[in-house]
């Protein structure tokens, strides 16, 4: 338990306790449902903050990978009669392929152009889908996908599913920080001549990155497909992409909690409105979309970092200041004591 | 200070423990929460006027599909409203609770599981969009829990599947009834020029499907994307082929748009445009360039020329009179599908004796003239309406004429 604090930190244990505990907080299965939908966008935000804050690249076709995963396992399953795992493995490996050949072929771009690519990229994802009516169903889209049920089917033993990966994924993220590729893509996202120069790879590095979050997000849109049962072009847009940039972005990119937190935020502030909107009848429709926006530009102006490193340094502040007023305690105790 | 410190590691611990007891309580919570419920049904047996019928319903509030989802929601409330002045169903007040699924399919799919587990609904009413119908429908029937849907797709009942239901003309319907219309007039080449969205992809298959049934061939098929602003590409290259007619299959603005650019074009085959455009939407947009667009649509469009013979001119009226009286507007083909939704759920619910676990068995049976069509439920069809319930119409001085 020991060694687990310390590589850590105690964020994993307020957040092991925290996950656990949820579905019985809220005993209600919709707040379940709740629950799994948040899980399945942070498993695509941690993967983005992978690309984004560590690598210090920028995708706007997040989504196209979710949707490539959804759609192999669907179509795996559903059209071929494969087992589900192996629908599940194929959407963690196909969205990475993808990956992989786009990352190559855009890897020299940097900012605006590396978010067109990715923005192009995104649309040509969604449009291929809804042109290749023989695989994808076009348009119209899937039925009947069947159910993951190596868990059970009910929606308590499917959140535990889902946030036993959204672990995985964490952990996985949490390591590679503290290791030396990990500080190869901060000094990559502080400055890509100077990373050159102390001899990172840095066309390598962020190939990997790039790879990596195709593949969570792949991860994550399999699990979607076989939650819902039905898929159609319309959640992988562009729409989806910048939530999920926005979750990543409030946050804080160059922290992995921090995409942990934002999709959090996102997903209660969306509940919260639901709630009041019963109050408050104006409150309703589209008016999450216009407090995301908000809250985004709020957060760019005044906090650029992004919510939990600006948190982090004003606990570390603190701390700080306990720790030099504790060690004058002692000083003057010590004092005392010799005399 | 290191007392301090301690206190502080202890408090998750004292968080999970606290929040640990209460998920006992919580296992609990149910139950105490289902007393009453329990309670509420003997009750309704004892007192039968006071309990609610609580359904659900979801539309497309906002978003794309919110031009279908406005409407329906109308026609719902204005129904509720009727219905429960009338005294409900058996005595039953019936109460709706509305959810928006934002156009989005897996919004729907969390209203539909809110409205289950939260609202403890008997059937569920909507949604606008084929989408997140569909995603509703396959919770719905792994829940057994009756659905009836106002969206377009065949896919949605069929296959059929227990307790899912829908009310719309299928693009099925629009194909067939189109096709009797060529026939009749000798023509046997045809082009078509569909939306790429759901609904008009459906069109495209549906008339594949049907044409050589009706001595039909297709010579050009071209499709154009929702929110293109001109198809003058498509319609040239069409203008190049022996076709006789053209079919349009989109919802606004885009056949509005074809119609016009044909005109420019000087393209003189007729168009026939789909019940997804026929509304006073394509009017407005289509100005003069209309005149001579043949259309397929329910009689809802032009009520005030239904035969007084017809089985459905009475309660086309009386729904117009009320819409017209309560909103101050025509109501348009999708405020007839949530209208005739709710009132077959009712027909369902009476015939049930209110026994809402026999819901999906008796909505198989229900016979219903409803604003849309004369519905005939069974077993096998879930969509209970036939082609004949569909007309043609043409499209003259700004007004829709009946097509004898």
């Amino acid at each position: 338990m020991k060694h687990v604090i310390d590589k850590w930190g105690k964020s994993i244990l307020v957040y092991l306790v925290l996950m656990i505990v949820f579905p019985f907080v809220m005993p209600d299965e919709y707040y379940r449902s709740v629950g799994i939908i948040i899980g399945l966008q942070a498993i695509v935000a941690i993967g983005l903050c992978l690309v984004m804050g560590l690598a210090g690249q920028i995708s706007l076709g997040q989504a196209a990978f979710w949707g490539i995963g959804a759609y192999t396992s669907a179509v795996l399953t559903t059209k071929y009669g494969l087992p589900v795992g192996v629908g599940l493995i194929a959407s963690a490996i196909v969205p990475a392929l993808f990956a992989f050949i786009l990352g190559r072929a855009i890897a020299g771009l940097q900012g605006y152009y590396l978010a067109m690519a990715t923005l192009a990229f995104g649309y040509i994802v969604q449009i291929g889908i809804s042109e290749w009516e023989s695989v994808t169903g076009g348009a119209s889209g899937m039925i009947s996908i069947p159910k993951i049920t190596f868990f059970g089917d009910s929606e308590l033993s499917m959140y535990y599913l889902i946030w036993g990966v959204v672990t995985c994924v964490l952990l996985f993220s949490l390591n590679l920080l503290h290791s030396r590729v990990g500080r190869a893509f901060r000094a990559i996202h502080k400055s890509e001549i100077a990373a050159t120069s102390m001899g990172i790879d840095v066309r390598k590095f962020k190939l990997n990155a790039f790879v990596v979050s195709g593949m969570f997000a792949g991860i994550s849109g399999g699990l979607y497909a076989h939650y819902i049962g039905i898929l159609d072009p319309q959640p992988f847009g562009l729409h989806e992409s910048i939530k999920f940039l926005t979750m990543v972005v409030i946050g804080g990119m160059t922290s992995i909690w921090g995409a942990l937190v934002g999709t959090l935020l996102i997903g209660s502030i969306s509940e919260a409105l639901v709630l009041m909107s019963e109050i408050i009848p104006g409150l309703q429709g589209d008016i999450d979309t216009i407090v995301f926006g908000g809250i985004l530009v709020l957060i760019v102006m005044f906090m650029p970092e992004g919510l939990v490193p600006r948190i982090r340094t004003a606990y570390e502040k603190a701390q700080a200041k306990k720790r030099k007023a504790s060690a004058v305690e002692t000083q003057t105790v010590e004092r005392k004591a010799t005399t | 200070m290191k007392k301090n410190h301690k206190a502080k590691w202890l408090f998750p611990f004292a968080l999970a423990s606290f929040v640990l007891l209460s998920a006992c309580g919580g296992g609990a919570k149910p139950a105490s929460e289902a007393a009453p419920a329990a309670g509420g049904q003997s009750a309704q047996t004892e007192s039968a006027s006071k309990d609610p019928i609580r359904v659900g319903a979801i539309f497309s509030m906002t978003g794309p599909n919110s031009p279908l989802g406005v409407p329906e929601k109308q026609a719902v409330e204005l129904l509720v409203k009727e219905l429960n002045g009338a005294g409900g169903v058996d005595g039953h007040p019936i109460e709706v609770i509305f959810e928006d699924d934002k156009s989005d399919n897996t919004e729907a799919v969390k209203a539909i599981k809110k409205l289950v587990s939260k609202e403890k609904v008997v059937a569920v009413l909507g949604s606008s969009g084929s989408g997140p119908s569909l995603g509703m429908a396959e919770f719905a029937a792994a829940e057994k829990l009756p659905l009836i849907s106002m969206a377009a797709a065949d896919q949605i009942t069929n296959p059929v599947r227990a307790g899912i239901f829908k009310t719309p003309h299928t693009d099925a319907h629009g194909t067939k009834r189109i096709f009797t219309y060529l026939k009749e007039k000798g023509i046997t080449k045809i082009a078509t020029l569909n939306d790429s969205n759901p609904y008009g992809s459906g069109w495209t298959q549906q008339l594949q499907k049907y044409a050589p049934e009706y001595g039909i061939t297709i010579v050009a098929e071209e499709k154009y994307g929702t929110k293109d602003p001109s198809m003058s590409s498509q319609l040239t290259k069409i203008k190049g082929t022996d076709a006789q007619a053209l079919i349009v299959a989109g919802t606004n603005p885009g056949p509005a748009t074809i119609v016009k650019e044909a005109k420019q074009l000087n393209l003189s085959i007729p168009i026939i445009s789909s019940h997804g455009s026929a509304n006073s939407k394509f009017l407005e947009l289509v100005g003069d360039a209309g005149n001579g667009v043949l259309m397929v649509a329910g009689k809802l469009l032009v009520s005030d020329q239904v035969d007084a013979n017809d089985p459905q001119s009475a309660i086309i009226k009386k729904f117009v009179d009320g819409y017209q009286a309560a909103y101050k507007s025509e109501p348009d083909g999708f405020a007839g599908y949530g209208y005739d939704g709710l009132n077959i759920l009712v027909e369902g619910l009476k015939q049930a004796g209110g026994d809402a676990s026999k819901l999906g068995e008796v909505l198989e049976k229900v016979n219903y003239v409803g604003v849309t069509g004369e519905f005939k439920f069974s077993a096998e069809d879930h969509n209970g309406l036939t082609e004949d319930s569909m007309i043609m119409v043409e499209v003259k001085d700004g007004k829709f004429q009946i097509l004898k």
